[in-house]
């Protein structure tokens, strides 16, 4: 379903070039459960937005459900980071002094969902992550994980082929973190595709596949087999 | 996302930071406000003018001196000395003018009045007695001006309403009382009613007198100010004004129109002259309060830039989960025009409550512009999409990774 082959990224700074991804090449099929990691500086953030339709490539293919991100404008960029990639954010990224509730309903407003149905699917994926008594609470009177949560209920409103989550657990207490990715797990077991970038090792453990990124290259791609469960 | 809850979201966003949004709208609500309240104002002056006028009756030509001019030396229009009341007889007695039904002839200066202790500085008008049917003077108690006292050269006054009460107090019946102009006693024989009018020349601020009583006692001069000529009907202006015009020439010896020392006006020129003067004020005006909606609108962008720099996040977010770029420009504007537009209901509520305070406090018929109110609307929602323009652009080609990364 995302299929990267010999993608690269130079940003070029004042003639400075720095290379953020060298080559990478790997796949991801429907269902998958899989972590990428690496320290910072490895080239982890830049494929995160690559592969959310977010950035470009300098070099290389990125497909994404048989179709080539590169040849999209971007209102049809726009339109397959609404329908097809659900983002969780390490900072939430929730609009501010505005209800859980309406918070969730942004994607389908710009999705075209109609209004009903909004409300709907809101309360349905509100009450999957175990927030159905915070319905009208703003992100401020939410903790971390509450917030997140609510991320985790947004980016499933538009049944997207693949959830990317950045740093999901990095702004959270740690005994909020497991619940996120118990969530995630959970996710995971129903059929939803998830992608999670990350620099721990504890989170990383939870996932089913481990890619380990340094110096924008793939240094190694194994199957964890020990996995950790919540 | 449709355009309903395009302006519900942006109500929603413009109710989370109130004062911004307030002092935004103020610049507006001021800018529309002084549009509506000058233009009005403008336009009601300009009504009671036009009135004061029209009251006069359609069919009536005046005839003016002209500029003097000695030697090569222009003088004010109208301090020519050449105009007589014999001119006016000989309009009224030709048989070369056929047009005309009445004509009188006036002299008027400024003196001062006084009764008892009280003074007013009025309009000293010598008049004959055909000026009251011409200018439609009613009475109020006692008579006009008679053939009798013109004769007579009496001292006798009528008093304008107003210059009535300057003199004698509010109520009481000057009739039969004194009073001194330029120290020489006159008997009051008549108060006439209160025509309502404002500006040079009030007919209630007047005191009349014979004609002859004018030019022989008070003042020693041997021409008029003025000769008002009636016309049969309206039909017959023009013939009438011709008519007039040639026995004057005729009388003053001149040739041709180019050398007339007089100037004959109908109603409709004074008032087209009267329209252009105080319609040119209200353009002023208007223009002068246009610019502070020009200022209230660079505050709307100045406000609409910081508030795209301040939601960089929120711009990277919405696109992240799929706005795109026409809708997140859509958004801001929709807040723009929002502003100007609520700004310019409250601009144009305000300005008509200003004109009808003020034109109520200076006795004015109050004028509601409604092209102007039109206009404000025009005017304050295309304020938003200019001033609100550039900020929405600069929103919408944020890229999302910039704007999400931005802290």
């Amino acid at each position: 379903m995302i299929k990267v082959s010999h993608l690269s990224k130079i940003y070029t700074n004042a003639d400075v070039k720095t290379v953020a991804l060298d080559d990478v090449s790997f796949e991801i099929t429907q269902g998958e459960f899989v972590s990428i990691m690496g320290p910072s500086g490895s080239g982890k953030s830049t494929l995160m937005h690559i592969l959310g339709a977010l950035d470009v490539p300098t070099s290389g293919d990125y497909l994404l459900d048989g179709q080539r991100i590169a040849d999209l404008d971007d209102d049809q960029l726009a339109d397959i980071r609404n329908k097809k990639i659900g983002f969780v954010f390490q900072a939430y990224n929730l609009l501010p002094r505005t209800t859980a509730l309406k918070n969730i309903m942004v994607p389908m407003m710009y999705g075209g969902v109609d209004k009903k149905e909004r409300i709907k699917r809101a309360e349905k994926y509100l009450k999957m992550v175990g927030l159905e008594n915070r319905i009208y609470h703003t992100p401020n009177q939410l903790s971390g994980g509450q917030q997140q949560r609510v991320a985790i209920a947004r980016a499933l409103t538009m049944n997207p082929n693949v959830i990317l989550a950045d740093e999901p657990t990095g702004n959270i207490a740690s005994s909020q973190a497991a619940e996120i990715m118990r969530i995630l797990d959970e996710l995971n077991q129903q059929g939803h595709t998830i992608v999670i970038i990350t620099h721990e090792q504890e989170v990383a453990a939870y996932t089913k596949r481990v890619v380990h990124l340094r110096d924008g290259r793939i240094i190694d791609n194994h199957i964890n087999g020990k996995r950790r469960r919540y | 996302m449709d355009y309903s809850e395009l302006i519900s979201e942006s109500f929603a966003t413009l109710i989370l930071n109130k004062v911004r949004t307030g002092l935004a709208m103020l610049g507006v609500i001021i800018g529309i406000g002084s549009v509506i309240a000058l233009m009005s104002l403008g336009q009601s002056s300009q009504k009671s003018v036009e009135n004061q006028i029209r009251s006069l009756g359609s069919n009536l030509l005046t005839v003016m001196p002209g500029a003097q001019n000695q030697r090569g030396i222009q003088g004010a229009f109208g301090s020519n000395t050449t105009l007589t009341y014999a001119d006016a007889v000989a309009i009224k007695e030709s048989d070369k003018v056929t047009t005309v039904k009445d004509v009188t002839a006036e002299f008027r200066h400024n003196a001062q009045v006084t009764a008892g202790r009280n003074n007013a500085n009025s309009s000293i008008e010598g008049v004959t007695p055909e000026f009251q049917t011409i200018r439609n003077i009613d009475m109020a108690s006692g008579s006009f001006i008679t053939q009798v006292q013109m004769n007579g050269i009496s001292k006798v006054a009528v008093l304008g309403a107003q210059t009535a009460i300057d003199l004698f107090g509010d109520g009481a019946n000057p009739v039969g009382q004194n009073i001194r102009i330029e120290k020489i006693s006159f008997t009051v024989v008549g108060v006439t009613q209160t025509k309502g009018g404002t500006g040079f020349q009030n007919p209630d601020d007047a005191v009349y007198v014979p004609l002859t009583t004018a030019q022989k006692i008070l003042f020693g001069a041997d021409y008029i100010s003025s000769i008002y000529v009636e016309a049969k009907n309206e039909k017959v202006m023009t013939q009438a004004q011709n008519e007039v015009g040639y026995l004057l020439l005729e009388r003053h010896r001149l040739k041709d129109p180019t050398q007339a020392d007089f100037r004959i006006m109908s109603q409709e020129d004074i008032l087209g002259t009267v329209s252009q003067v105080t319609g040119t004020f209200t353009t002023l005006l208007a223009g002068i309060a246009a610019i502070s909606l020009v200022v209230g609108g660079i505050g709307i962008m100045n406000i609409m830039l910081v508030t795209v720099t301040e939601r960089t996040r929120e711009i990277g977010l919405r696109k992240a989960l799929g706005a795109k770029k026409k809708l997140i420009s859509a958004q801001f504007l929709m807040e723009a025009v929002t502003i100007t537009f609520i700004g310019g209901l409250i601009g144009v509520l305000v300005g008509i409550g200003v004109s009808f305070l003020i034109s109520h406090s200076m006795g004015l018929p109050a004028v509601v512009s409604i092209p102007a109110v039109l206009l404000a609307f025009v005017v304050s929602a295309g304020t938003g999409i200019i001033f609100g323009w550039y900020p929405a652009q600069k929103a919408a080609k944020l890229e999302p990774i910039e704007a999400l990364r931005y802290e």
